[in-house]
């Protein structure tokens, strides 16, 4: 049938129940030998320590040959026995039960539901174990590095962030679902996309072109700019999310697609750009199945003001925390000696303000999607 | 005896009350019955007296506190020691300590009583003067030794006064003094101030300008002293209390100087210490050098303002060492709190994960919590003593009053959980509902418990220190009234709630 016209087709692969047998019984050994170690030092008579290794900038090394991020060897120690870290202790314990009942029920869970599993009040005492979520979810990725499993491995998953539509048919869970036919809302993009999960089955597009968030989305959804342009269009509502990310890598590493992003002109837009290039500080140890060394960064770039004739109405003052942050950026090893991102840094900071990509809809609401980006796309005028 | 006076009754400060109040203090041998005037307008004073022999009796008896007492207008200052200071010896006046006026008015009553010679006039009107230098000193105005006392011309008192300055002549003994001493100090400040802790020290006895002093100090803090304000300061000479003139007194002064800061008290800069302190400094000598007729003010002499200071350091140097030994236990109280309430549900999970028994997880990450704060059980040695203290040399001359030491928070008694209830996944919600059967602890166990404030109760307090050594035991020996203030080793066990062996019932359990 369509076959024909596919120009790339991913392997589709069915759910593989026994290799996902095997990886659970894999984390669920890594947490028995984590816990084992701790109730042998207890009952030793030794103090009871989590290594966990360091999620610091310090930590990060960064690849240059490989273009990405990568996590150091250094960890930190987590003795049970010291106030700062005593309650974190316990909690690492809890979850790691919470997670060894998870794959024992053969169920996942999003991380509030993890974080409702495992709070309660402590025994004989009015505390919590968890007070928010925002205790819970560091919990669960020092597990994730400490017993070097993944998320998914965990049976964890985050909330849907970010939408994708255009010229590709994905299965997922072994429903197709035809990302031409997804009306304005788009794809929902869920924070798990391992291939177990999700396949590629047919793909036209020619690129991916990634916004920073839904309302551009919206914008280039409505003037069908993958049809027109035979793409790929994605947002991850602000900083992508894991499976916003994953799927970008997926897409750029199993289908050759190139990811262009189209962010603002701001610190967070470089830093976005930068996460997804290059992967983030925080999860340096998924670098390999997040960065895209590849990606580019189309706009909006600090000369689009002068370029594009933009009205002065646009300008948004840059703060003395925007300033900071972009020189912090700047300083970045892969930014450092980067001539262009040097000069775009130093160009927004010679502004004095930053432009967000609505900003183009004050020459014509439809400026983005008719000329902006086709024009830069056919120059091929962007950032690598 | 007794004095009628005409004048205005008031109250606050420089008022009769406070006169009184101070005079308890630094009288602790006497008991005072106040009769304000509103009452002596009634007209059987006599029987409202106290005084007499049934009342006295039964002050004797009574176990009550040595506390001041306010009852129907009445205000008891009680005896807090019950012997009489030593009395005071008399001694002659020293050559450094006297002046040239003293000396000419000296002469001429030697000249009327004796008629002796000057070289005898020296030997006996002073002290510290032996033949040797007696006739030294008659050779340096150009007398012999025979020379009558009443043939001195003026220009030779003046010339023996200057010989008396230069000479080089040992000081005047110092037996002449009567201190009020330390334990009496610490009895009179414990029955006039509330206060948690009390610390007193007594100089030896030094020598300003030839005349004898010696130096005592007293502090009293926390309790139900304000916090927020400067250190109250009460000030004495010769057990009188002075009232007016504080900031003219050499005792100020030297209460500024001393470095309250090294005594974790605060002090803003150059000034009073902040904080519910108040210090006492009495100055015993033959010759108080008041600066004014109004006797006012202690002058400021260096050597006067140096020994305040060293016997202030020495009673901020015990306070210092209280704080900090109170914050640390607390400190180490809070620790081990957060580590007990953690290791059951360490355990739990342990259990759950692995299998391992998690009683004996339990068990074993309890003593190793409590070895690790082991400091915060300090408290719980049987006789009061805090074994093997370094700084246990620095007991004397303090004591402490358990029931006036704040609570530290109210926090309820860790249980040690439930490991019986199933604790497979999902079944923590049925071992919440059960009703949990509590472990219960040994005797042991119970008196290392960690001690928890009641929510009922307000005192005593949770790490309260002890009374160290055998103060507790000497301050009132002869004041059988005191001890319940004094909390000896045998009343604190009592008053302390401590967790309770059959806790099956408690309501906290589920």
């Amino acid at each position: 049938m369509a076959k024909k016209i596919t120009t790339k087709t991913a392997v589709v692969a069915t759910p593989n129940a026994e290799r996902i047998k095997k990886r659970d019984s894999a984390t669920q050994q890594k947490i028995l030998t984590l816990a084992m170690e701790i109730a042998k030092r207890s009952l030793a008579g030794n103090e009871p320590i989590v290594r966990i290794p360091m999620r610091t900038k310090s930590n990060t090394i960064w690849n240059k040959k490989r273009g990405i991020l990568e996590m150091g060897d250094a960890a930190a120690e987590r003795p049970l026995f010291d106030l700062k870290t005593a309650k974190q202790f316990m909690q690492t314990m809890l979850h790691a039960g919470t997670i060894k009942d998870l794959i024992n029920a053969q169920k996942t869970s999003s991380l509030r539901g993890v974080f409702y599993k495992a709070k309660h009040t402590v025994a004989g005492t009015k505390e919590n174990t968890f007070d928010t979520q925002d205790e819970s979810d560091p919990i669960l990725e020092d597990l994730e590095v400490a017993l070097g499993a993944l998320r998914e491995e965990l049976h964890v998953f985050a909330e849907n962030r970010g939408s994708m539509v255009g010229n590709i048919t994905v299965v997922d869970r072994g429903d197709e679902i035809d990302c031409r036919r997804m009306g304005s809302g788009g794809y929902a993009l869920p924070s798990i996309v391992e291939p177990d999960i999700i396949q590629f089955k047919k793909c036209e597009a020619k690129f991916v072109l990634h916004v920073e968030k839904g309302t551009v989305w919206n914008r280039f959804n409505e003037d069908r700019f993958w049809e027109t342009h035979n793409c790929i269009l994605t947002h991850g509502a602000g900083q992508p999310p894991r499976g916003c990310r994953r799927l970008l890598q997926r897409l750029n590493s199993e289908l050759n697609l190139p990811i262009i992003c189209v962010l603002d002109n701001d610190p967070w837009g470089h830093y976005i750009y930068s996460v997804i290039k290059q992967g983030s500080i925080s999860l340096a140890f998924e670098s390999s199945r997040l960065a895209i060394p590849s990606a580019k960064f189309l706009g909006i770039r600090a000369k689009d003001f002068r370029e594009c004739g933009l009205d002065d109405a646009v300008k948004i003052d840059l703060t003395d925390n925007d300033i900071k942050r972009a020189n912090e950026i700047a300083a970045y090893p892969w930014f450092e000696h980067h001539k262009g991102w040097q000069r775009e840094i130093d160009g927004m900071l010679r502004n004095g303000f930053k432009m967000e990509v609505e900003s183009l809809i004050t020459k014509d609401i439809s400026y983005v999607t008719d000329t902006y980006v086709p024009q830069r796309l056919k120059a091929k005028d962007w950032l690598e | 005896m007794s004095i009628e006076l005409e004048g205005k009754y008031q109250k606050g400060r420089g008022s009769v009350d406070e006169f009184l109040e101070l005079t308890a203090i630094a009288n602790p041998h006497a008991r005072i019955v106040f009769v304000p005037p509103s009452r002596v307008a009634q007209d059987d004073v006599d029987d409202l007296l106290p005084g007499t022999s049934a009342a006295a009796a039964q002050e004797s008896k009574s176990d009550a506190p040595a506390q001041t007492t306010e009852t129907g207008g009445l205000t008891v200052f009680p005896r807090g020691v019950h012997e009489l200071p030593p009395e005071t010896k008399e001694i002659q006046p020293h050559p450094k300590g006297i002046e040239l006026g003293i000396l000419l008015q000296m002469l001429k009553d030697y000249e009327v009583t004796e008629k002796g010679t000057l070289y005898d006039f020296l030997q006996t009107r002073f002290c510290r003067v032996s033949p040797v230098t007696a006739a030294k000193f008659c050779s340096a105005v150009g007398v012999t030794s025979r020379t009558r006392a009443s043939d001195i011309e003026p220009h030779q008192v003046e010339k023996l006064f200057a010989v008396f300055d230069s000479e080089r002549l040992s000081p005047p003994p110092t037996d002449c003094l009567a201190p009020i001493g330390v334990r009496q100090l610490l009895a009179g400040m414990l029955k006039g101030v509330k206060a948690e802790f009390y610390a007193a020290s007594t100089r030896e006895a030094a020598v300003y300008r030839g005349r004898p002093f010696q130096i005592e100090a007293a502090i009293a803090f926390g309790g139900d002293l304000p916090g927020d304000q400067q250190a109250r300061v009460i000030r004495f000479a010769n057990r009188v209390p002075l009232l007016f003139q504080q900031s003219a007194c050499s005792s100020f002064k030297a209460i500024e100087e001393t470095p309250w800061k090294n005594y974790a008290m605060q002090q803003p800069r150059g000034g009073l210490p902040v904080g519910p302190l108040v210090v006492m400094i009495h100055m015993a000598s033959v010759w108080v050098p008041f600066t004014s007729e109004s006797k006012e003010a202690i002058a400021d002499y260096d050597e006067i303002r140096k020994e305040m200071r060293l016997a202030l350091m020495e009673c901020g140097r015990k306070l210092g060492t209280y704080l900090r030994k109170r914050l640390k236990m607390r400190r180490e109280g809070e620790r081990r709190d957060v580590f007990e309430r953690y290791i059951g549900e360490i355990a739990k999970a342990l259990n759950a994960i692995t299998g391992e028994d998690a009683k004996r997880i339990y068990e074993a990450l309890l003593a190793q919590a409590r070895s690790r704060t082991a400091v915060a059980d300090q408290q719980l040695d049987e006789d009061g003593k805090i074994a093997k203290d370094d700084e246990d040399n620095d007991d004397e001359g303090v004591i402490i009053v358990m029931n006036a030491i704040a609570p530290i928070e109210e926090s309820q008694p860790i249980l040690a959980p439930n490991f019986d209830a199933p604790v497979a996944s999902g079944a923590r919600e049925s071992t919440r509902k059960t009703p949990r059967k509590n472990v219960k602890p040994s005797a042991k166990d119970a008196k290392s418990a960690p001690v928890k404030v009641e929510k009922t109760a307000a005192k005593p307090a949770k790490n309260a220190i002890v009374t160290k050594r055998d103060l507790a035991a000497r301050a009132p020996t002869s004041t059988p009234g005191h001890t319940p203030a004094v909390t000896p080793a045998s009343t604190r066990a009592p008053s302390r709630p401590l967790r309770k062996p059959d806790s099956d019932d408690d309501p906290r359990l589920f």
